[in-house]
């Protein structure tokens, strides 16, 4: 110990322990144990609960429904944001003329055109939006306006605007403005005459205020200017035509439980795949599937099934005062009638649906009459009920988690002790990797552990204990400081040729420990 | 020599807690000398060190000032340790005066005394499953409980003093006012780390205190308590002038720390099972595994916080062998698990009237036993050196357990010729 540390140690004493001027980190080698992770894996781990059932010879069942197509209310009926402005004038040029207190000076009904797709709408209950409107006058005295839109029903009333005006201030007009909220009104389009539609009927009225203390003088190039705007009006209830409307289908549907399979492949003995039709639009339909398909990694099966290019001719809901009376279609397809089981043993993460629709396809037959709500649109529905009595070959589960960055490179070497207690009845391949943040791999932390499948006992899987140890070597433990993610990989084979039945009690009891040396140190 | 022994007494401003003794040589100087002729003592004394019972000044240093320590010097450390790890640590500057001519409200025999000083005191006792725990692991077969025990008291303040003293006989007191600096104190009792014997849980029991000053206002005479010291020394002569029992005590008080002092409290047991693998499974891809709080959770208050002083009572015998040698023995004694009792005993040898040399054995405090020496030289008429060491093989070697060093720098100013 030479002179320069005793005296460096004394100042670093006498100015209390602080400002220590540090060359390396102080650092030292531990023999340490403990846990790393643990937990019991079953079937509520992998696949949602609620899409798990038993079935009466205690077979689990995974269900799974999922809209394929949905023709609902926002494909059909559009109403645009719609700003009217109507100018109106005393019918005289001229002027001034004095006009008595309570004498009428405009008296007029004028319809209303709402920007309305292609649909000719009869009736509408509005979702959500407003009604913004604005009365300029440029009369030099006070009005009394009134201005009613009878057909707009907002909480049980035909709406009215009631304005007594004050007089103009030279050019500058008397202006007023208010916002109604439509959400949950009714609105008539037949106009004024009852029969037309997209049509809003309103009524306007314009007197010399009867409160006021003179007549009133009126120029003949005076005017009431009412400005009426309808925003994003969202429908909850549409009657009218809606047209004769020609879509195609192209949709991708994600199947979600099968999301975290990343390769290998099924051997299934039956399938029930339910495709059903529910028409709750009153309107008729004709759908024709061209083809539905199961995909996976660019593999993939084309459904053989009769409905594939059959049109399916879909006959218009019931509507009995709000209580829907819906078609439904429902089509059965299983191992017997086309080759689903064959789609399904790829194990798709994706559902392709290619097909056309065509709505009234025989035009308004309904007189004006088509109907539909928001909450129920016309939609196919597929129900997956695959009973879970399958071999596994390579069956690949990958999955990504985001590693915390260390506080400084780990310096040591040891094991992972894994101890598997598993009952599900396949043999997995366990491995573990660590990404850097380009997802590029720097090392393997543990390569193909083995778990052994659970063993046949009746209508169970006893636990089969499987252990194995992984030397983590100290270049693995450094590269973990410049990893960023660590991958799981789980590989899963059935043994043998016989496929083997799911009871749902499968599960594997999984824990990990570590030893090994490591170095702690502090700057 | 006339009543040389008489005069074999210390001033209370250099008492290291540490350290040899100083301080005699002008105490050996008769009557007539310089320095009971002197009108102001004026004094820097300045001691620093550590010392433990099983840590070596290579662990303290790489500790300190960063490096590698190997298994060997944890395992020497582990071994000395039965049953309990202590250390203790501190610095010490001070100045003082002695007012020599005048005297004490018409009593020539008594005069006015002061001192300013600044310490710092760090001690900690541990046992050895803690030490186990942080330096070499929990790893082994089987089941595995660590008992985890820990104290740790640190503790820095400024003391502004003024006092009497009895010229004969130099007994004296001080009283001081204190600013408290800085003090920082953890306590762990009736903790253990358990590991199981498949390494599937550990669990640490605990019964945690600890506590910190006010720490938005730092550094020195940041005023973050106030306080109240009492130094006293009271020398009794044996009969025919033999030598002298002196009885000492140092840094009898207290301080308050402000209203800003954190408290933190937690008797629990903390137990881990690894990360639980169905959390990671019910998140969605790129979850992020789950971590673990930095700290135990821990009952927090702020408020006043009143703390003893580091205080400690010494006592000691000087006895004259020959007209140019003496003994000492003494013992010194704080109420702490990390202090023993300590004891000293040294020989001194008078080379002239001007050089005094020094060496010393002593036990007990923070550390075993060790060696040390000593010297004190007059320069002149005014200026007074004195050095020592209580561990000559701590300075020298890697494998000692302390480290010390006493400095004592005086300055007579003489009176008038008139």
């Amino acid at each position: 110990m030479d002179l320069n540390r005793i005296l460096g140690l004394i100042t670093v004493l006498l100015i209390g322990f602080v400002s220590c001027k540090r060359d390396e980190p102080t650092s030292w080698d531990i023999a340490g144990r403990a846990p790393v992770a643990r937990g019991v894996i079953d079937w509520s781990d992998l696949i949602a609960d609620s899409l798990l059932e038993v079935d009466e010879a205690g077979i689990l069942h995974l269900i799974y429904e999922q809209s394929l197509v949905d023709l609902g209310i926002d494909t059909l009926v559009e109403i645009a944001d719609t700003t009217v402005s109507k100018q109106f004038e005393p019918g005289f040029a001229g002027g001034p003329i004095e006009i008595a207190q309570g004498t009428s000076i405009i008296s007029l009904d004028e319809n209303i055109n709402l920007n309305v797709n292609s649909a000719e709408l009869r009736e509408i209950i509005v979702e959500s939006g407003v009604l913004t409107y604005k009365l300029r006058s440029y009369v030099g005295g006070q009005l009394d306006v009134n201005y009613s839109l009878p057909g707009v029903i907002v909480n049980g009333e035909g709406l009215e605007i009631d304005v007594t005006t004050e007089s103009a201030d030279g050019l500058a007009p008397w202006e007023y403005s208010n916002t109604v909220d439509l959400s949950g009104a009714s609105i008539d389009l037949q106009g004024t005459n009852g029969n037309q539609f997209n049509k809003v009927a309103s009524l306007l009225s314009v007197s010399a205020a009867a409160s006021s203390l003179t007549p009133i003088p009126v120029f003949g190039d005076d005017s009431v200017t009412v400005e009426l705007s309808f925003q994003n009006v969202r429908i909850a209830y549409a009657r009218g035509f809606f047209g004769e409307i020609n879509g195609e289908i192209n949709e991708a549907i994600n199947l979600e439980p099968l999301a975290n399979i990343a390769g290998g492949s099924l051997d299934l003995e039956t399938l029930s795949f339910e495709l059903e039709i529910k028409n709750y639009i009153g309107a008729d339909a004709q759908v024709t599937f061209n083809e539905i398909s199961g995909a996976r990694n660019g593999e993939e099966v084309i459904l053989n099934h009769v409905i594939i290019n059959n049109q399916i001719n879909i006959t218009r809901a019931i509507d009995n005062d709000g209580g829907i009376t819906p078609n439904n279609y429902a089509f059965v397809i299983d191992e017997t009638n086309s080759n689903i089981v064959e789609l399904f043993e790829l194990l798709p993460s994706v559902l392709n649906v290619v097909g056309d629709i065509t709505l009234n396809p025989l035009g308004d037959v309904s007189g004006g009459n088509d109907f539909i709500y928001t909450a129920q649109p016309m939609e196919a529905v597929f129900k997956a009920d695959l009973p879970l009595c399958l071999g596994m070959n390579g069956v690949f589960f990958r999955d990504t988690l985001a590693l915390e960055a260390t506080n400084g490179p780990l310096v040591g070497e040891g094991k992972l002790n894994v101890r598997a207690l598993n009952s599900f009845p396949m043999n997995a391949q366990i491995t573990l990797r660590f990404l850097d943040e380009r997802e590029q791999e720097i090392s393997v932390l543990l390569e193909e552990g083995n778990v052994s499948a659970g063993i046949a006992s009746g209508d169970e899987y006893l636990a089969n204990e499987s252990n194995f140890s992984v030397l983590i070597s100290s270049e693995v433990l450094g590269s973990l400081n410049a990893a960023s993610k660590i991958v799981l990989e789980v590989t899963m084979n059935t043994e043998g040729e016989d496929l083997v039945k799911m009871y749902g009690g499968e599960k594997i009891d999984l824990l990990i420990t570590a030893e090994g040396s490591i170095q702690l140190s502090y700057e | 020599m006339k009543n040389l022994l008489l005069l074999l007494c210390v001033f209370a401003s250099v008492s290291p807690l540490l350290g040899q003794r100083l301080w005699l040589l002008p105490q050996l100087s008769d009557a007539d000398s310089s320095f009971y002729q002197s009108s102001i003592v004026l004094s820097i004394n300045a001691d620093a060190g550590f010392r433990s019972n099983s840590i070596e000044n290579e662990m303290v240093d790489k500790l300190l000032f960063g490096g590698y320590i190997g298994n060997d010097v944890i395992q020497r450390a582990y071994d000395r340790m039965a049953p309990l790890g202590r250390m203790g640590a501190q610095s010490d500057a001070n100045f003082t005066f002695q007012m020599m001519s005048d005297s004490l409200f018409g009593n020539a025999k008594w005069g006015w005394q002061g001192k300013v000083q600044s310490r710092i005191h760090l001690e900690s006792s541990f046992n050895k499953g803690l030490f186990s725990a942080v330096f070499q692991g929990n790893g082994g077969e089987g089941e595995v409980t660590q008992n985890v025990d820990a104290y740790l008291d640190f503790m820095q303040y400024q003391k502004f003093g003024v006092g009497v003293f009895h010229k004969p006989s130099m007994s004296g007191f001080t009283f001081s006012a204190v600013n408290g600096q800085q003090f920082e104190r953890f306590r762990n009792t009736e903790s253990s780390l358990f590991t199981s014997s498949e390494s599937d849980s550990l669990a640490l029991e605990h019964n945690i205190y600890y506590g910190r000053s006010d720490t938005i206002t730092s550094g020195f005479l940041s005023g973050d308590g106030i306080g109240v010291s009492f130094d006293g020394v009271l020398n009794v002569p044996l009969k025919g002038s033999k030598g002298l029992i002196s009885l000492e005590v140092f840094d009898l008080g207290f301080v308050a720390w402000n209203e800003s002092t954190l408290i933190n409290r937690s008797k629990d047991t903390w137990s881990y099972t690894g990360f639980d693998l169905n959390e990671i499974l019910d998140e969605n891809q790129d979850t992020v595994l789950p971590s673990y709080p930095d700290s135990l959770d821990a009952n927090a208050e702020v408020g006043k916080e009143i703390r003893l002083l580091p205080g400690r009572l010494e006592m000691r015998l000087l006895h004259q062998i020959n007209l140019n040698d003496f003994f000492e023995i003494g013992m010194s004694f704080r109420p702490v698990d990390s202090y023993e009792p300590y004891f000293r005993a040294a020989y001194f040898y008078h080379f002239t009237s001007r050089t005094l040399v020094g060496a010393q054995v002593a036990t007990g405090g923070y550390g075993t036993v060790r060696f040390g020496i000593s010297a004190e030289k007059w320069f002149g008429k005014n200026w007074y050196v004195a050095v020592g060491t209580e561990d000559v093989y701590g300075l020298i070697s890697k494998q000692g357990l302390g480290m010390q060093g006493t400095l004592r720098l005086s300055y007579l100013i003489q009176r008038n010729a008139s």
